[in-house]
């Protein structure tokens, strides 16, 4: 495992909720090295789906939690061009929405997402929810290297 | 036509037989030259008889004969003296043609019985096979004084040419009768002077008289057999007749001696001589059946017109090659045409219907032709304008070699423009229905968004609200006092109970949004898999569930396990404060529907608020209480509701609530 590769995407435009999971990852000491972006543009400049030449210098993240309601690009387009591309679709990409819609789970499964997650209001079962997600996707799921 | 009358022959013979009598006691001399004489005065008198006379002696020989008889029998004087009656070569015959026996013959019977035979009518056939038909008279002679009978006197006349014209009137009379039987025609005669009446039996008939009745003599009285409305016309016709000899035809009423009234047509020709009329005479013809059959004739025929002329429809005659030969007002208006064009014979209707309705008038004809008549069928007329008129057709072939078709033609422009209208009202109302559907689905549209954005950006401050106060109170207790962390508290609890709305509001939105899947749902599975989860989420109490056999019902599975998920839900909650709960899940099947119920006996609810139990956010209870939102119920009856099915509650305060809902069966097979 490269240390100096991030670890976590976070794409999310909601500072409140940036800090939110960013205290339940590091409460468990899930993620030291998390990369957050705030929106869809700022996303795809960083990971660059479709120009691997170019990718993080550090290497793709080992997980993509990723919010659907963003700014310019939104969540369901960064996942369409993240699965799409051979070189990152085999990149866990968790969706956390507050979106309940039965067309937004649909359409993120139909597009290859790994997990569909709607952040509960109640803090304690969001953190719960958090440190589950990240224990299973950064420390037990094995991906191709 | 009889000439009758004792025959003067048999005068002349009695009288010979008498003169023959007168010789007897002469002197031998005297005798011969008296018998000379006398033989000679014999010949002049038979010669000069009109009929034929022949003698016979005692044998039955011939012994004297004149011209007349000799003519008659057509032979000579050698031929027939010494001639005998019975000669096989002669044969004689009654007037039925029976043969006439020899004792029978006339002359046989004066001979041989002494009696004179008067006018005897036979037969005699000639050898040469020619029928002579005879009077005959005999009258023995007597030889002297005495009774002996010495000879026979035959006398006779030739009556065939008679016999021939009577038989020619009878025939006649015969042919006539039956003629004027037949005809019903009656012949009179009235006679000026005489004032006599002179009817044939067909007159008797036409009267029911019979002859004996009538009395010829009074004109007067048959006057009396017209009924009382028309006598004043045959007197003044008959009158006038007589007295100026002016002929009359004329068809009166007449009543019959039975009684029975009869229509007679009667006519009367008077015959003048030297410029007087001396004689009428006409007939009588019973025409009763004829004036019926007249009558009923035009009564059919006015109806017919009354039917043309009342203009309700067209009515035409045409033929099939498209003459139209009569046609009334209305169908004359309809194709706009005038009446003298129809009767110049220039209408045709073939050239007033558009050509691509030719084929729909023919097929008709084709139908007539096989079945007579043709089913009313719709078409167009071309009017004299070029405008078109919609109909609708009736025909009938009627019989005969013409081709002549009776038409039925309606004008249906109005029913037309009806149906054009309520076309157009009927596409603007489409119209209407896909502008308000559109609508509706923008306004769904906007629904969708405005939930997207609640579940997403109203969820998001929430869970802020929630999870910073939770920070706080957990990092930063000891900085607070007792009272903030309460406060702090307070408004944990309310940012969650939001939080458990905007879902649940979420969740009734979803409901009444989504299509439904259409299936077979087993409620009773379904019902004791939901009893099971919410046992397990309430766990450490003791809850009895009864759940009955369940029928199937035709829905969409989700939705309806969502219904036994918020009753089954509701039933746990509210048992809560009682020692043994207890839930009993119940199905009947009633009218075409199924009625699920689930009863509890909870606490049950105040039931004069019945109505408001299944509106969103209606609550019977404090929140404290029994937590909640007041949606479960509301989602229910929307599901019930898109199934087509009803919601219902029963309860009373402390008594336990029952909460049914129906769906219809119709469409499970």
């Amino acid at each position: 495992m490269n240390v100096e590769s991030v670890e976590v995407l976070l794409v999310e435009d909601s500072p409140d909720d940036v800090e939110l999971t960013l205290r339940a990852l590091r409460e468990h000491n899930l993620a030291n090295r998390v990369k957050v972006v705030s929106d869809g543009v700022e996303a795809l400049d960083y990971i660059r789906p479709d120009d691997p030449a170019n990718a993080p210098r550090d290497g793709y993240p080992k997980l993509v939690l990723l919010d659907l309601k963003l700014p310019r690009i939104g969540g369901l387009e960064v996942l369409r061009r993240l699965k799409a591309s051979e070189a990152t679709k085999t990149i866990p990409i968790v969706v956390l929405t507050s979106s309940q819609e039965e067309s937004d789970l649909v359409e993120s499964y139909r597009l290859g997402a790994n997990s569909y997650i709607v952040k509960p209001v109640d803090f304690q079962q969001f953190t719960q929810a958090v440190v589950r997600l990240g224990l299973y996707w950064l420390l037990l799921n094995k991906v191709p290297e | 036509m009889r000439s009758t009358g004792p025959s003067s022959a048999g005068d002349g013979a009695d009288r010979t037989a008498a003169a023959s009598g007168a010789y007897g006691d002469s002197t031998l001399e005297r005798t011969q030259e008296a018998l000379l004489h006398s033989e000679r005065w014999h010949e002049a008198v038979l010669d000069g008889l009109a009929e034929g006379v022949v003698v016979h002696d005692t044998e039955g020989r011939i012994v004297a004969s004149n011209p007349v008889a000799r003519a008659i029998l057509g032979l000579e004087v050698d031929e027939l003296t010494g001639k005998t009656s019975v000669d096989p070569e002669w044969q004689s015959v009654w007037s039925d043609g029976t043969p006439v026996r020899g004792e029978d013959l006339p002359a046989v019977i004066a001979r041989t019985t002494g009696q004179p035979v008067h006018d005897v009518v036979m037969g005699v056939r000639h050898p040469s096979g020619v029928t002579k038909w005879l009077r005959v008279s005999a009258m023995p002679l007597r030889e002297g004084l005495g009774d002996e009978v010495s000879g026979a006197v035959i006398s006779f006349s030739d009556i065939s040419e008679a016999r021939r014209a009577e038989q020619a009137l009878r025939d006649s009379q015969v042919l006539l009768n039956a003629t004027q039987e037949l005809t019903k025609v009656g012949g009179w005669a009235y006679d000026v002077e005489s004032k006599t009446v002179t009817w044939t039996d067909e007159v008797y008939r036409i009267h029911e008289v019979s002859p004996d009745a009538h009395n010829p003599n009074s004109a007067a009285r048959d006057i009396e057999f017209y009924a009382p409305g028309d006598q004043a016309r045959i007197d003044e016709a008959f009158l006038l007749a007589v007295e100026e000899g002016r002929p009359y035809d004329l068809e009166l009423r007449l009543i019959t001696a039975n009684g029975r009234e009869i229509w007679v047509r009667t006519s009367g020709h008077p015959e003048i001589e030297d410029g007087r009329v001396v004689r009428l005479y006409g007939d009588i013809q019973d025409i009763t059946e004829q004036r019926a059959a007249k009558e009923e004739l035009r009564v059919a025929h006015e109806r017919v017109r009354r039917l043309f002329d009342a203009n309700i429809m067209g009515n035409v005659f045409v033929r099939q090659t498209g003459a139209i030969l009569e046609a009334n007002d209305y169908f004359l208006d309809l194709i706009g045409r005038t009446r003298a064009e129809l009767e110049r014979g220039e209408l045709d209707w073939r050239a007033a219907t558009p050509p691509e309705w030719l084929p729909t008038s023919d097929h008709a004809i084709g139908e007539m032709r096989s079945a007579g008549t043709s089913a009313p069928y719709e078409k167009e007329y071309l009017r004299a304008d070029g405008a078109r008129v919609p109909v609708i057709v009736a025909a009938t072939a009627l019989p005969g070699p013409d081709g002549l078709i009776a038409a039925f033609v309606l004008d249906i422009s109005e029913r037309k423009r009806a149906e054009e209208s309520l076309r157009t009202l009927n596409a603007e109302l489409e119209e209407r229905v896909q502008a308000r559907t559109a609508a509706l689905e923008a306004t769904n549209y906007e629904l969708e968004a405005f939930s997207y954005s609640v579940s997403h950006d109203l969820r998001a401050p929430l869970r802020s609200i929630d999870a910073f106060s939770q920070i706080l109170l957990r990092e930063h207790a000891e900085a607070l006092d007792a009272e903030a962390r309460r406060l702090l508290g307070v408004v944990v609890r309310n940012a969650q109970q939001m939080g458990h709305l905007i879902d649940d509001l979420l969740a009734l939105s979803r409901v009444g949004r989504k299509d439904l899947e259409w299936t077979p749902v087993d409620m009773g599975v379904q019902a004791r898999s939901v009893a099971a989860e919410c046992s397990a989420a309430a766990p450490g109490r003791a809850i009895e569930f009864d759940i009955g056999s369940l029928h199937r019902a035709p829905g969409d599975p989700g939705l309806l396990r969502l219904v036994w998920t918020n009753l089954i839900d509701n039933a746990v909650k509210f048992t809560r404060p009682v020692e043994r709960p207890r839930i009993e899940v119940r199905c009947r099947r009633r009218e075409g529907e199924c009625r699920y119920t689930v009863r509890d006996n909870g606490v049950g609810f105040d039931p004069a608020y019945v109505d408001n139990l299944f509106k969103p956010f209606q609550r019977l209870h404090q929140t404290a209480e029994f937590e909640g939102t007041g949606i479960g119920l509301a989602i229910v009856a929307r599901i019930v509701h898109r199934h087509g099915g009803r919601v219902w509650a029963e309860s009373a305060p402390g008594e336990g609530a029952t909460f049914g809902f129906s769906l219809p069966t119709k469409e499970l097979t």
